[in-house]
């Protein structure tokens, strides 16, 4: 098997596994855990398997703590893997890290990589130097990146003085100065309002199709995702749960609608074959249809049954989407676990 | 896809990263105020200095082998040498490592084609020009006024200067050190500080080594810390003649290749620290 140079990402049974010192409690608990260390051992990112093609744009979703950051540092090189394979742009991240600093770039939504007294036009300048980008590349990214995301405003203050959205913006484009064949953004678009997220989409939208570069980025925001990313791939606990687009991800969770209903008086028990009961609070109930069931069959079964005084049909939003994949993969969880 | 010709930088080596030197005066510069208190600073520093060792000998003409304004000479060079490596005591300093490292930003030095080694020696470096600068000029200042002794000669001056130099590399390698050691220690200021202490007193920042009891100088004798100021100062002063030179000198290069060493240990077990746990 190639090593897959066509591909920008490759990961084979990515695992990543911490040790972690387990604390002692009780009396003495310091002293006990000096003496006497247990560790424990953590999976964080679990036999995780995937491709990314060059050029494409790729969301990496999962609730908080799923091992998306994790799996982001293992992809940049900062962190070896525990086991499996790992290729970038036909590099071993971890072992060749200097080269692979000039095909990838990175954003760590929180972390700056900008000098915090400097102006952010000096931290691009210094950034130059050190990735030695030509004079005439940098000139024309620094054009590029300023018609897109309005740089110019804020690049003579101080990187300390910048808004969290400024900021961030700012990082943006120091991880492409060098332009890098790919680049992975960890939550970059965290404390944006919504002007500068659709100007920020229209960056990154740019940077891929017009410059050829393969993007991933996590977030928790769906709108972004939905009118960012043709693919999205789906962590949980460490573990791939879902890889495709997110029409098939909604098709997959089934409901792409939810049916409200509002009670004349407060209801026991609400039972709808062919369906599933989303939440329920004596006069209220939430359905979503599931298999062939269509809304509109919801709507008929409850008028017919129940004293209905008031129904509607919602199509499900993407964040309630996510929920419903996050709690049901929860459930899947917990039960498999009873089972074993 | 793409219609423009992007030049492939991915094969290109870096040369250019020596321009982070100026990081240091940027960072200084920013803070304007600073390029006034600098100086403010250290004319007080030296002024209370002057007035102390005048004051120490009154009724004496000799002590510690050494002469008014032999003494004068060391302890205010001293402070000036004290003054070269202000700004690369970094445990303030934003994009130093141990900030860096609480923050987690240094995930960032792991992405650059130069090693987080090189950039931390150029950004030190530029902190020691900088610094090196202000104390060259109080040296010029001082010697103006006669308030110090000149070198002992044409050889006087080669042999102070290459120990200089030689006691700064002991004197960055000894920073690099604790600098590394907060991987381990993700916050240690007040261990930094403790420490920065006793490298300012056992190399002769604080009071000239000779006036040590003869135990706490013997143990300063034998540690890294004299290379630093003690032996480029006794020799400019004439305490340790310039025969004894080559001995001096090379004690000094000594530690600086056994640091060398020990730091270049230390960067591999920091970064597999950084890529085991995490950033
Ligand atoms: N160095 C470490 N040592 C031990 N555990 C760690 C370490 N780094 C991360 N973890 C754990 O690994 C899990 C995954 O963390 P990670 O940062 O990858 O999550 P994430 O998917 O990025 O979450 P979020 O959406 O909140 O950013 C978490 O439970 C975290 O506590
Ligand atoms: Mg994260």
């Amino acid at each position: 098997m190639s090593t897959a140079d066509d591909d920008a990402i490759v990961a084979r049974e990515l695992t990543k596994t911490f040790v972690v010192a387990r604390k002692h409690t009780g009396r003495f608990a310091g002293l006990r855990s000096l003496l006497d260390p247990v560790s424990d051992k953590v999976t964080v990112v679990d036999r995780l398997t995937m491709r990314v093609g060059r050029g494409e744009l790729v969301a990496l979703l999962g609730p908080n703590g799923a091992g998306k950051s994790t799996s982001i540092k293992m992809l940049t090189g900062i962190l070896t893997p525990t086991s499996g394979e790992v290729y970038v742009d036909g590099r071993v991240p971890h072992k060749d890290r200097t080269s692979n600093a000039r095909s990838i770039g990175a954003v760590f939504g929180q972390k700056t990589q900008l000098w915090w007294d400097l102006p952010a036009r000096q931290s691009f300048a210094l950034l130059r130097d050190i990735f030695d980008v030509p004079q005439a590349l940098y000139d024309r990214q620094i054009a590029d990146f300023d018609s897109i995301l309005q740089l110019s405003e804020f690049w003579h203050t101080p990187v300390r003085n910048l808004s969290l959205g400024q900021r961030v913006r700012c990082e943006m484009a120091a991880a492409m100065l060098h332009d890098p064949r790919i680049v992975f953004l960890d939550e970059p678009t965290i404390g944006m309002d919504v002007v500068v997220k659709e100007q920020t989409r229209e960056f990154l939208r740019a940077q891929v199709q017009e410059r050829g570069r393969t993007i991933v980025l996590t977030t928790h925001d769906m709108t972004e995702v939905a009118r960012l990313c043709e693919r999205v791939l789906l962590i949980n606990r460490g573990r791939l749960m879902f890889d495709g687009t997110l029409t098939q991800l909604k098709a997959e969770h089934g409901g792409t609608s939810h049916v409200n209903v509002t009670f004349a008086e407060p209801v026991n028990a609400v039972s709808v074959p062919g369906t599933r009961l989303v939440s329920h609070d004596g006069m209220r109930a939430v359905l979503a249809p599931e298999g062939a069931t269509t809304p509109e069959d919801v709507v008929r079964a409850l008028i017919s049954h129940y004293p209905v005084v008031n129904v509607g049909v919602e199509e499900t939003n993407l964040e309630d989407l996510m929920r419903d994949v996050y709690l049901a993969q929860l459930d899947a969880a917990s039960a498999a676990s009873h089972l074993a | 896809m793409t219609s423009i010709v992007i030049p492939d930088v991915a094969k290109r080596r870096p040369h250019r990263s020596w321009r982070l030197l100026r990081v240091g005066l940027l960072n200084e510069r920013a803070f304007r105020i600073r390029l006034v208190v600098a100086p403010m600073m250290l004319a007080v520093q030296l002024y209370l200095y002057d007035r102390l060792w005048a004051a120490v000998f009154h009724h004496t003409g000799k002590a510690a082998g050494l002469t008014l304004k032999q003494t004068l000479t060391y302890a205010l060079m001293a402070l000036l040498l004290g003054r070269v490596r202000w700004n690369a005591r970094t445990v303030n300093v934003r994009d130093g490592i141990p900030i860096s490292v609480r923050e987690g930003t240094i995930v960032y030095w792991f992405l650059r084609p130069i090693s987080p080694g090189r950039f931390y020696m150029w950004r030190q470096t530029g902190d020691v020009l900088y610094g090196g600068a202000w104390a060259l000029l109080g040296y010029v200042v001082l010697r103006a006024a006669d308030v110090i002794n000149p070198p002992h000669g044409f050889n006087g001056a080669v042999v102070f200067a290459i120990s200089l130099c030689l006691g700064q590399v002991v004197l960055y390698y000894l920073g690099q050190i604790v600098d590394i050691a907060m991987f381990w220690m993700l916050s240690n200021n007040g261990l930094a500080r403790m420490y920065y202490f006793v490298q300012d007193l056992l190399s002769g920042v604080f009071v000239p080594l000779p006036f040590m009891p003869p135990l706490m100088l013997a143990i300063a004798t034998w540690l890294p810390f004299s290379s630093g100021v003690n032996v480029p100062l006794s020799l400019y002063v004439g305490r340790t003649p310039l025969s004894r030179a080559p001995e001096q000198l090379g004690l000094q290069l000594f530690w600086c290749v056994a640091l060398a060493l020990v730091t270049r240990w230390l960067w591999q077990r920091a970064s597999n620290r950084v890529t085991v746990q995490g950033g």
